[in-house]
């Protein structure tokens, strides 16, 4: 939720350096950044810290790269994907290369999809490929949206 | 024969070619209770809102939408969508301009709706189209089953209910227009839209004769509840009048039943009658697992009332009007039974005895004794009563116990049956010179011994692999002679010996006679099968030999009853070609060489919509009367969609017609017309049934069917209704009540 | 003449078999005391391994097959109509459907006689297709 964005961020990995080009922050296998409940896992992570404090750009990428977090009304939302772009300052993530985010009761599932979390607005646009469309699946409505113990959606 | 025709539904598949639904139809998870859906982009706000755009495809358990755009909302599980719509389930196709769905209530609301049924033929237009599980309601819409591009008819309704369940569909303030002309306003109309409601109810039926003049029925149904209805059918005689039939019908998980009533205030060709009415009531109740009770009541004003204006209940020459009531108990020792039952006879006939009650208890099942051997018993107390005949009441008891054994191999059945019958009598006559009520007595034993041998055998035809079974049996019957002269006949005639009635143990119906017998009765069956089991070929022959032959009775009660000789029967049917069917009957009494009874019948099926047949019956005596009659009957195919039939009855041995029928017929695809020209014997129940010397009277008629097909899948003409509306084709159904 | 005793009971391989049919269906008990006496016993509720007969309906009808001259009808013929399916374990269930055919003399000036009459021949009617249901279970169970 809100909270999380005021908490401690902390980030480990195996590896870590600079890239000296980009200036950027390189971590590298067994990547985990956490900020209060929010939580990204990923096999490399770059940090690009140009926009100045708290408006860094993280670029994690993995098979896939995963990302989770409590929301509010304490459901928990999760999110997987070839890349995740978290721009710290808006609060937008853009997952790009089958991505998938699973929230109580739904499943989405596209090529390319911008998660707003302050908003909880989500966008998902088709791939250029035949069967890039973008899936929703929804659950039966008798389980209230704020329960908290996720279901595992059974992989349709 | 039990040949079954199949239905010819060429005549459907080219009429309504097969609407193309698309194939993501195939793969929906009809149970799951997920909502899928594809789109080529997604807008979801707060897990709640969701906008999807670029042709969205959604699908819920058996249902699929296509849209260009599409919105769902979680919480309230609405789905909305428009722009150009198709929307699919099993039972609907519809294109159209707004869609909403409600999931909770499994509701769908479409507006500017074209819609096409899947499950049976009808299509139309509608401003507003609600389909739920079970019903569909369209508003301001138009129905008809006529394939697209062809305007024969059409319904246009302010609002048409169609609900699969009840088989009926219901149209307010329609106007019903033939290749878009107006033709009829109706402010309510109901017709059939399944096929067991359609049972014949063809919609309107028109048609007109010497006796009725045009005859006009229109039905109406009324859907009361979820399991009663009432369907009221007003009917226009121009001869004779207004008349209203009804019909209420009521069904519970115990209790079924149906009054059926046809009332006619005035009769203009018989003034003199102040009412004319047919009442028919049934009921079958299960009040507890164990008891039963039915009820089966009929009558009628006056005896001519079939005769003159027919009934949907009863065919025209039927002679007498049941009154039946009984309550049975279904005990797993014990069965019994108590029935009322009292015949209307109609025409100048003696009255019926009526029994006032029959009670009957016998054991539910045989009772295993030592050694395979079995007991069974049965007991009857009988009340007749009839004031017109010579003994006017009578009680009789009646006790058999039975001791059997059974043996069953598969090569051999053979059983062994003693039995002990024991009757006693109390007759009242105020006839009868000595005193006024007579008791007798009457006890005798009975031997039976039956056996029957199963040979079977593989048989080569034509190719084909089959199965000829070859089954002798033998029935060796020993009954004492008693007098039983002074019973009167209450429930008890001579029955008629075809084959298989050879092997029974008495050729009376009731217990007031009990044939004497030391007789031996050789029997054989022989069947062929063919490769899918189908019944072929079958021959059965036998015949009854006295060892002693009967004394010779004097029976004041019995002159009428032929006396009893040795009999000889046989019976067949074989399909020697996949077209052709022959099937015969015939009893012979080989002791005074005469021929007691024979019948044949030749059938040709060339397809479902070609057959013919070729019938004769002779029969020495059936009241006294010598039947000698032939029939031929047939339908045929004459030019696409144009098909006629026809059937001619001949009296042989009084050289008169009895009935004959012509007609032709044109169905398309959504509507069917049927021309029928009648001419049939007028049943004259004044007369006596065998006095030759009057000529008969006969009543012609024409009648025009016309029905709307589509009403119900295979709605319209099926082949054997169009030989089902003479005297002879007419089947109608007995209440069984177990 | 290639005639041979058969050698087999129908259905020996099921010793059991269950019926389904409307309450109190007298063609049921005709059918169950048939099996009963061929040792195969009918079980309350249908089983996994034993073969499973519905009886979905069974309806006795008459028409007119001769007239006297003055019109009224003087030979029925009683048509007894039976429809049932049989499902062999593990198998689809197979529908089956036939009809039988008894003519009868009406006489209207014994009319009770003549209902005894119909009833013996309704239970010979039933003998009959109990008799014929048991053939098509035994071709099944070859």
């Amino acid at each position: 939720d809100q909270s999380d964005f005021q908490q401690p961020l902390s980030v480990d990995s195996d590896t870590f350096f600079t890239d000296i080009q980009t200036s950027n922050l390189v971590y590298e296998r067994n990547v985990i950044v956490q900020q209060g409940s929010l939580k990204i896992l990923a096999e490399k992570l770059e940090i690009d810290g140009s926009a100045g404090k708290g408006a860094e750009i993280f670029i994690a990428t993995g098979n896939p790269a995963t990302y989770s977090q409590l929301m509010e009304d304490g459901s928990r939302v999760e999110a997987e994907a070839q890349e995740i772009r978290f721009e710290r300052a808006d609060r937008m993530l853009t997952m790009t290369g089958n991505a998938e985010l699973r929230q109580s009761g739904s499943l989405v599932r596209g090529a390319l999809m911008r998660y707003n979390i302050e908003t909880q607005q989500l966008n998902a646009e088709r791939g250029d490929d035949e069967n890039g469309r973008v899936r929703t699946i929804f659950e039966p409505a008798q389980r209230q949206p704020q329960n908290n113990n996720q279901e595992e959606n059974q992989q349709p | 024969a039990t040949a079954n025709i199949v239905a010819d539904n060429a005549m459907i598949d080219n009429c309504y070619p097969t609407t193309p639904y698309p194939v993501a139809l195939t793969e929906l998870d009809q149970d799951g209770s997920q909502v899928f859906i594809d789109a080529d982009g997604l807008e979801l706000n707060n897990n709640q809102q969701a906008r999807f755009f670029g042709n969205v495809q959604v699908s819920y358990s058996d249902t699929l939408l296509q849209a260009p755009q599409a919105s769902f909302s979680q919480s309230e599980q609405i789905i909305l969508a428009d722009g150009g719509i198709s929307y699919f389930s099993p039972a609907l196709a519809v294109r159209s301009q707004k869609f909403v769905a409600n999931l909770q209530q499994n509701r769908v609301e479409l507006s500017q709706a074209d819609y096409q049924l899947a499950t049976q033929s009808g299509r139309g237009a509608a401003d507003i189209l609600l389909a739920s599980e079970t019903s569909l309601q369209l508003s301001d819409a138009s129905f008809t089953a006529c394939p697209i591009g062809d305007n024969s008819w059409a319904l246009h309704a302010n609002e048409i209910k169609l609900n699969a369940d009840e088989g009926w569909g219901q149209a307010w303030h329609t106007v019903f227009k033939v290749r878009d002309i107006p033709v009829l306003y109706l402010p309510y109309l109901s017709f059939p839209i399944t096929e067991e409601r359609k049972s014949g109810l063809l919609l309107p039926n028109v048609g007109s004769s010497q006796r009725l003049g045009v005859d006009l029925e229109l039905p109406y149904y009324f859907n009361l509840a979820e399991n009663y209805d009432l369907t009221l059918t007003p009917r226009v005689m121009t001869n004779r009048g207004y008349q209203l039939k009804s019909e209420f019908r009521y069904l519970t998980e115990d209790h079924q039943g149906l009054l059926h009533l046809e009332y006619m205030q005035k009769d203009r060709e018989r003034p003199e009658l102040t009412q004319r009415y047919l009442g028919h009531y049934n009921q079958r109740s299960d009040f507890t697992p164990r008891w039963r009770g039915t009820l089966d009541v009929t009558d009628i004003s006056d005896d001519a009332y079939l005769t003159d204006l027919g009934s949907d209940y009863m065919n025209q020459s039927d002679t007498q009007l049941l009154k039946q009531g009984n309550i049975t108990y279904y005990g797993d020792d014990v069965f019994a039974s108590l029935q009322l039952q009292d015949f209307t006879v109609l025409g100048n006939y003696d009255k019926a005895y009526a029994a006032l009650p029959v009670v009957d208890v016998r054991s539910a099942e045989p009772i295993p004794l030592l050694a395979g051997l079995e007991f069974d018993w049965q007991a009857q107390y009988a009340y007749f009563r009839n004031d017109q005949a010579l003994i006017h009441s009578a009680h009789r008891a009646h006790i058999e116990p039975t001791v059997r054994l059974p043996f069953i191999s598969p090569a051999m059945e053979f059983m062994a049956e003693a039995s002990l019958m024991h009757t006693r009598y109390q007759q009242n006559s105020d006839q009868l010179q000595q005193d006024q009520t007579q008791t007798i007595q009457r006890t005798m034993p009975k031997l039976r011994l039956r056996g029957q041998l199963n040979f079977e055998r593989s048989l080569e035809q034509q190719g084909e692999l089959k199965v000829q079974t070859f089954e002798p049996q033998l029935q060796y019957l020993y009954i004492p002679h008693r007098s039983q002269s002074e019973i009167g006949l209450f429930d008890t005639t001579r029955l008629q010996d075809d084959y298989f009635g050879l092997f029974r143990e008495n050729r009376f119906s009731g217990l007031d006679r009990i044939n004497e017998a030391n007789q031996l009765t050789l029997g054989a069956t022989s069947r062929i099968y063919d490769a899918n089991d189908r019944e072929q070929f079958r021959f059965s022959l036998g015949q009854i030999f006295f060892i002693t032959s009967p004394t010779e009775l004097q029976d004041p009660f019995q002159q009428s009853l032929t006396d009893i000789e040795s009999m000889l029967a046989a019976e067949s049917m074989w399909q020697w070609h996949r077209r052709w069917f022959v099937s015969a009957g015939v009893q012979y009494d080989s002791d005074n060489r005469n021929l007691i009874k024979s019948n044949v019948t030749l059938d040709y099926r060339g397809s479902d919509k070609t057959l013919f047949q070729l019938n004769h019956r002779y029969s020495q005596a059936v009241s006294d009367y010598e039947i000698s009659q032939i029939g031929l009957l047939g339908t045929q195919p004459v030019a696409d969609h144009w098909q006629l039939f026809g059937s001619y009855y001949y009296d042989l041995n009084h050289s008169q017609m009895m009935e004959a029928h012509f007609g032709i017929q044109y169905e398309s695809c959504c509507w069917a017309i049927r021309l029928v020209a009648r001419r049939q014997i007028a049943t004259d129940l004044t007369r006596n049934p065998t006095d030759l010397n009057i000529p008969s009277t006969f009543d012609n008629g024409i009648s025009l069917q016309f029905v709307l097909k589509g009403f119900g899948d295979k709605a319209g003409f099926a082949v054997t209704d169009m030989l089902s509306n003479g005297i002879f084709s007419y089947r109608r159904p007995y209440l069984l009540n177990n | 003449c290639g005639f041979q005793l058969r050698g087999q009971l129908p259905l020996q391989q099921y010793p059991a078999l269950s019926i389904q049919a409307e309450r109190h269906s007298a063609l049921a008990a005709v059918l169950s005391q048939r099996l009963q006496s061929h040792q195969i016993d009918v079980l309350a509720s249908q089983q996994e391994d034993s073969p499973h007969l519905m009886l979905h309906h069974d309806s006795l009808e008459r028409r007119t097959l001769s007239l006297f001259p003055n019109g009224q009808v003087a030979e029925y013929e009683l048509i007894y109509q039976v429809r049932y399916s049989i499902q062999m374990p593990d198998q689809q269930a197979q529908y089956f459907e036939f009809e039988l055919f008894r003519d009868y003399q009406d006489d209207p000036n014994r009319a009770l006689a003549k209902a005894q009459e119909l009833d013996l021949m309704l239970t010979e009617l039933r003998e009959q297709a109990a008799q014929r249901i048991l053939r098509q279970l035994g071709r099944l169970g070859a």
